[in-house]
């Protein structure tokens, strides 16, 4: 909506300006042509600084390790002992400043500093022969030299303009909304999120009978470019255009800004929000070395490339009805797609097809009662695929799966050649234990998850939340989890929060995982054994 | 007759199982199509990465003792029909390896020590069965610019032991389309199952065709294939010679083989007594 009263705005505009333009005359003052509050520049900054702290406990469940990587499902303590209690503190500043030109031009950058640097983990000392205890600082974070990053990572940077027939974007850019429930489409926004959606992208967004019609083509990968030498700046060069993963995307939503939900809301009125959404993604041919080991800086040719023949379709379809205390929102994606050749060698080709069909959903109802109390039901499932492990975070070097494992790739050519387990996005979280930390994100099931929420208490200023939950989770394939048994588990998660506004917030969480047989060890005999996990988030908004 | 017995053993025995690599695994796949079909220990990781260039460099060829691979191969004794000339196509001939009949016969780099004929070979890198029929294994070397056979051993102490007096350079690397050598070497004072054995055999070896092999569920491009003339004379004057025709990948090693008859000596035979292939 804001979007589209933006459009009239400045069309409205043009339509003035117009004629001055064509009225000079030589003998009078030129009259300027682009008023002068078009050129204002005018710098706004969102962002914050998230600080945060967790302990774990037993979130390998002290069930023993998988077979095909020997080790547990979540670390233990590395020096040994019958130690199963993790920590860890992390930071982040996040960075979003907006410079606006005029009334229609934009520019926006997503520029995170420390981020998510671990506290303690850039000593002085590091590397050194010292020992760590006579650490005498913190150091800044240097990629390759005492960190993984470095301390200043520029996420996002893109430019939207907005034309009378609609907004022009282009840049390095997350999802334009976070479109609907996050568990397809997630642009990381969340105070709590760690990646979100970015792509480089070219998109038109126009309004049309009240939606927002959005067309998007993404070059998601270039695959081997040359780079100009040293010294001499210019452009990269793709060296095959045909090696390019093109994304192209057609959105059709009805949704408005945050502000007019509200309004809409307080007036009394119904809330109803929708979308579809469908991508298709395609690379005809594909260099597996460029995405390996040293592929960035050699030459490429004729003899390393494959036929990869990618071609993919998503369709994502949202719906959100509120009215007064009552709110329900379904949503629903399927990915199909098809791989003519997966080999990661080329001259070795795969004669199998590689096929996919993925299916996931999310389903809520809530109420909101008069006092601060509203009850709500998620009802969430991803498909699976039948191969063992839950394929969400396949351990490097891992080729295949057996029945034990936790993750493990889902493939396994020539007998098995499906990828059908959906994964949510991990930003989307339902809990603490099970899907956020020891799967990484929810995929192969169906979960159930009832919740509380009392509050807000206190002033609009100053207020407390208390939230109350409960997910039941179970694999949609019993030969998935490691136990070979569809339950797995029941996780029970409290959180407070305090809320002291308009710019600082601190919240607890902690949970409790009664894991079942699915994460039984079948080779040890052994149980699994509950998982504990405390969270700590302080956060200083801009 | 007497004469022929040995040689025919012989000839099985040469030019075997030379290389020994593969980037998929070391066991047969389940039969069968579905997901559920796992249970096995997990595949290998790569050995090595090729560069696809239609060279194998050394470094593109390993030789990791304890692996061991599947080859698809006819019973012993047994003849199929074979063409190892392949299909003519734009890239070159193309090798049809897709046939999934036969038994599955597992080979293994071996190393040599404990074994008893570890000091008959100083210097040697590995060992492996070259006669899929008696078990007989064949003793080689590894150095940068070549792969050399020393000799051929029983796995039963003194049955046989067969050592040249000369290295065999069976391969030499990089292995490239065009290059070719004619090599051999005297066995005196051999013991052949339990046998007084002697022969002087000459390789004539060339890198003739590169082209691509289609397995069941790979295919290979930029496949070279070597070609072994073998030609075996035994004390008396009585010779044989037959043709080996083995393909090779980078880091895949040998996918497969076509043995002639002995005596047949025409390089587009179509009889092969030993066709040999990995069970991929």
């Amino acid at each position: 909506m804001r979007l589209h009263q933006a459009a009239i705005a400045l069309a409205a505009a043009l339509w003035m300006a117009a004629p001055a333009s064509a009225d000079d005359a030589p003998d009078e003052q030129p009259l300027t042509v682009t008023p002068a509050a078009w050129r204002e520049l005018r710098l706004t900054l969102d962002g914050y600084l998230r600080v945060r702290g967790e302990v774990w406990n037993n979130l390998d469940l002290s069930r023993g390790p998988t077979p095909s990587t020997g080790e547990p499902l979540f670390p233990v303590a590395a020096g040994g002992g019958n130690e199963h209690t993790l920590t860890a503190a992390d930071m982040r500043v996040r960075l979003e400043p907006t410079l606006s030109v005029g009334q229609a031009v934009r520019l926006h950058l997503r520029v995170d500093l420390l981020d998510n640097v671990g506290w303690g983990s850039t000593p002085d000392v590091l590397p050194s022969n010292s020992f760590a205890l006579a650490t005498r600082s913190a150091e800044s974070p240097e990629g390759g030299f005492n960190a993984a990053h470095d301390a200043v990572r520029v996420k996002r940077a893109w430019g939207e303009v907005v034309l009378p027939f609609g907004v022009l974007s282009a840049g390095r850019m997350g999802a334009q909304v976070s479109w609907g429930t996050g568990f397809f489409v997630n642009n990381g926004d969340c105070l709590a999120c760690d990646s979100g959606d970015s792509g480089d992208r070219v998109a038109l967004t126009v309004p049309l009978l009240g939606h927002l019609v959005t067309a998007l083509y993404e070059l998601s990968a270039s695959g081997p470019y040359a780079s100009p030498p040293p010294g001499q700046g210019g452009q990269n060069i793709d060296l095959e255009r045909r090696a390019h993963v093109d994304s192209f995307a057609l959105a059709v939503a009805r949704y408005d800004s945050p502000e007019a939900q509200r309004r809409r809301l307080r007036a009394g009125r119904t809330l109803v929000q929708y979308g579809l959404l469908a991508s298709y993604r395609m690379q005809e041919l594909d260099a597996p070395a460029w995405t390996q080991p040293g592929g960035l800086g050699r030459p490429y040719g004729a003899k390393d490339f494959v036929r990869r023949g990618l071609s993919s379709y998503a369709v994502d379809l949202w719906v959100l009805v509120h009215h007064k205390g009552f709110r329900a929102e379904l949503e629903a994606a399927t990915v199909i797609g098809k791989i003519e050749d997966a080999t990661d060698v080329a001259g070795v080709s795969l004669r199998q097809r590689i096929t996919s069909a993925q299916f996931g959903g999310v389903a809520s109802l809530a109420y909101a009662f008069g006092f601060p109390l509203r009850l709500r039901l998620e009802v969430g499932c991803a498909s699976g695929d039948d191969a063992p492990g839950f394929g969400a975070r396949v351990a490097p070097g891992q080729l295949t799966a057996q029945k034990g494992d936790l993750d493990g790739p889902q493939l396994r050519p020539p007998t098995d050649t499906t990828l059908d387990n959906f994964r949510f996005h991990p930003d989307y979280r339902i809990d603490l234990i099970l899907w956020r930390r020891i799967v990484g994100q929810v995929t192969d099931a169906v979960y159930v998850k009832p919740s509380l929420r009392a509050g807000p208490f206190g002033s609009p200023h100053h207020n407390v939340t208390l939230d109350l939950s409960l997910i039941d989770s179970h694999a949609l394939f019993a030969a998935t989890p490691p136990g070979q048994d569809q339950a797995l588990g029941v996780e029970l998660d409290l959180a407070a929060r305090y809320r002291y506004e308009p710019a600082f917030e601190v919240s607890v969480g902690w949970g409790l995982l009664f894991p079942g047989a699915g994460f039984r060890n079948l080779d040890l005999r052994l149980d699994a054994k509950p998982a504990q996990a405390l969270e700590v988030v302080l956060m200083y908004r801009i | 007759m007497r004469l022929h017995y040995p040689l025919m053993r012989l000839h099985y025995s040469m030019f075997g199982a030379l290389l020994l690599a593969a980037c998929f695994g070391s066991s047969p796949l389940p039969d069968g199509g579905a997901d559920a079909a796992y249970g096995r220990s997990p595949d290998l990781a790569p050995l090595c990465r090729g560069d696809n260039d239609g060279q194998i460099a050394r470094s593109e060829i390993a030789f990791p003792l304890g692996l061991r691979v599947n080859y698809l191969v006819n019973p012993p004794g047994t003849t199929v029909p074979v063409h190892p000339d392949g299909t003519p196509r734009p890239g070159g001939p193309e090798w049809d390896l897709t046939s999934t009949a036969g038994e599955v016969r597992a080979l293994a780099i071996e190393p040599l020590a404990g074994q008893w004929f570890e000091a008959k070979f100083p210097g040697a890198t590995y060992a492996t069965v070259t006669d899929l029929g008696s078990g007989t294994l064949g003793v080689f070397r590894v150095t940068d610019d070549a792969l050399w056979l020393l000799g051929f051993v029983s796995r039963d102490p003194d049955r046989t032991l067969l050592i040249y007096e000369q290295p065999v350079a069976t391969l030499r690397f990089p292995v490239r389309l065009g290059d070719g050598w004619v090599t051999g070497s005297r066995i005196t004072k051999g013991t052949l199952d339990g046998a007084p054995f002697a022969s002087t055999d000459t390789y004539r070896i060339s890198v003739d065709a590169r082209g691509t092999a289609v397995l069941p569920f790979l295919s290979f491009t930029n496949t070279l294939r070597v070609h072994v003339e073998l030609t075996q004379a035994v004390f008396g004057g009585a010779s044989v010679s037959r043709v080996q025709q083995l393909l090779f990948h980078e880091c895949h090693g040998e996918l497969g083989r076509m043995v002639s008859s002995p005596g047949d000596t025409d390089p587009s035979f179509t009889t092969a007594a030993e066709f040999r292939r990995l069970a991929l």
